[in-house]
């Protein structure tokens, strides 16, 4: 997982647009960057997830239930806004870097 | 290969995705713009007859540009999610790179006073791309072996395999390709990571030397390793193509593979005069690599060309737009000829996997071979 967003980096105002874009604006590149990143993101989701599913039905167990209780744990929050931001920071990454 | 460190489910399926996200891009995107080439030139006008022609008709489509940003983000995306796979196992990998086999059956020669060309360094300050988009190019980046074995197999559509594991026979239908004859003594140039060298060392058994050079250390060492533990008997040095200092005659078979749109007119022409130099009369070269742009229809050869400012290849259009084979007669070579590789593998698409592989095709191949005359 990458490390979450340093505070202290700096973040170009106007990323470097050296070499190769496809676009006649290198935006939308990064843009397009930032789409084809986050369906990585949402695509390994849906594989852990069916893997998830699987392996408990493979052991008996039906997880639906424990899944909404643990939506709402205080305690499950805290590290949960750490994996967020890490995420963030990943699919966010083309929009500054070189 | 040296194992490399496991990838997390998370790496996996991210790699999985961009294989899916690639293979999407060549057969739904590339396949819709020949499509829409086809229609927008059957209206009855003349045929485009140059790649600049198919161009100015593809290249201002909306489709062609998001086929080409995707490949290009695809490609970045691949090597920093190679590269974020190996984050943690940095020190280990580093170690591994400098233990050396205690009984190796082959060696490793390095040589840290070689001058590497400005061609290969400076990419940076001219205001290109890294070559393949790899930061640190093939020589900036201790870890480019690991690196590529994961990315650069991954650019094959192949990272369950491995980069040097790929493209499977191919190599070895290559290497097996030349005429028979005495070969014992062998020689890759730009070996990289020893995918030719090391079917040639399969193709020949009976060879007593299969060397492999390059002018990038960290590459030959993941090269020298790899071979070794698959019990292969290969000296991997470090030396320049252009100058190699060893004897003149020294080998009966010179070979390459992608080695040659690597590099600038210049230097290839140097190469081949080496070339020539260090075969025996009557010695054989050949090498792999991609065919002109002059053999292929004026849209593949415009697609192809996408390499050259889309994934950092900056001297793709010099060597493909050249008559190579007056490069090898021009540098006294005969029996001067080409085609493409005869590998019947339908699941094969072509190592580079980039644009111009949106479906299976021979052409993705081209092979080079000359004779240094007998006297
Ligand atoms: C695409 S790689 C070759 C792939 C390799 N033959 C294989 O089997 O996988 C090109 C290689 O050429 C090397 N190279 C570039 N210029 C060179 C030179 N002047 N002499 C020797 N090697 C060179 C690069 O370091 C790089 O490893």
């Amino acid at each position: 997982m990458s490390s979450p967003p340093d505070p202290s980096a700096e973040v170009a105002a106007d990323p470097p647009t050296r070499g190769y874009h496809a676009f006649e604006d290198p935006v939308h590149d990064r843009l397009l960057g930032v789409i084809l990143a986050l369906g990585a993101e949402v695509w390994n989701l849906r594989e852990r997830l069916g893997l998830l599913e699987s392996a408990l039905a493979r052991q008996g167990v039906d997880v639906s239930a424990l899944i909404e209780e643990l939506a709402l744990d205080p305690e499950r929050a805290a590290s949960m806004t750490a994996d967020r931001d890490a995420f963030l920071a990943r699919f966010l990454r083309a929009i500054s870097a070189d | 290969m040296p194992a490399l460190p496991a990838p997390t489910q998370e790496q996996a399926a991210h790699f999985d995705y961009l294989e899916g996200l690639r293979g999407y891009n060549y057969t739904v995107h590339v396949k819709g713009i020949l499509d829409a080439y086809e229609r927008e030139t059957a209206t009855g006008r003349p045929e485009p007859a140059t790649m600049d022609e198919a161009g100015a008709i593809i290249a201002p489509s909306h489709l062609y540009r998001f086929a080409a940003a995707t490949q290009h983000q695809a490609q970045k995306m691949g090597w920093a999610a190679a590269r974020r796979s190996l984050e943690g196992h940095t020190n280990r990998l580093a170690e591994v790179l400098e233990r050396m086999p205690v009984e190796p059956r082959g060696r490793l020669v390095l040589d840290p006073a070689l001058e590497l060309p400005g061609y290969y360094t400076e990419r940076d300050s001219e205001g290109l791309d890294d070559i393949h988009l790899v930061p640190g190019g093939y020589w900036g980046d201790p870890l480019v072996g690991p690196v590529y074995e994961r990315g650069g197999a991954l650019y094959r559509m192949a990272w369950r395999t491995g980069y040097t594991g790929s493209p499977p026979g191919a190599l070895v239908a290559f290497a097996e390709g030349a005429p028979p004859g005495d070969c014992r003594r062998i020689l890759d140039l730009g070996c990289s990571f020893g995918g030719l060298t090391m079917a040639l060392r399969q193709a020949y058994p009976e060879a007593t030397e299969v060397v492999g050079i390059d002018i990038s250390g960290a590459a030959l060492r993941w090269a020298h390793l790899t071979a070794e533990e698959r019990g292969l008997a290969i000296a991997f040095e470090q030396r320049d193509a252009t100058a190699t200092g060893y004897p003149d005659g020294s080998f009966d078979l010179i070979a390459g593979f992608l080695l040659l749109h690597e590099l600038r007119a210049e230097t290839l022409d140097a190469v081949m005069a080496e070339a020539y130099r260090l075969l025996r009369p009557g010695g054989h070269i050949r090498f792999l690599d991609m065919p002109p742009y002059a053999e292929l229809p004026p849209e593949r050869a415009f697609l192809q060309s996408f390499d050259c400012e889309g994934n950092g290849e900056a001297f793709w259009n010099e060597f493909l737009s050249r008559d190579f084979k007056a490069v090898l007669r021009d540098s006294g070579f005969v029996n001067v000829g080409d085609g493409p590789l005869d590998y019947d593998e339908p699941s094969y698409w072509g190592t580079a996997a980039l644009l111009r592989t949106g479906e299976f095709r021979l052409e993705n191949r081209w092979v080079n071979a000359a004779d240094k005359p007998a006297v």
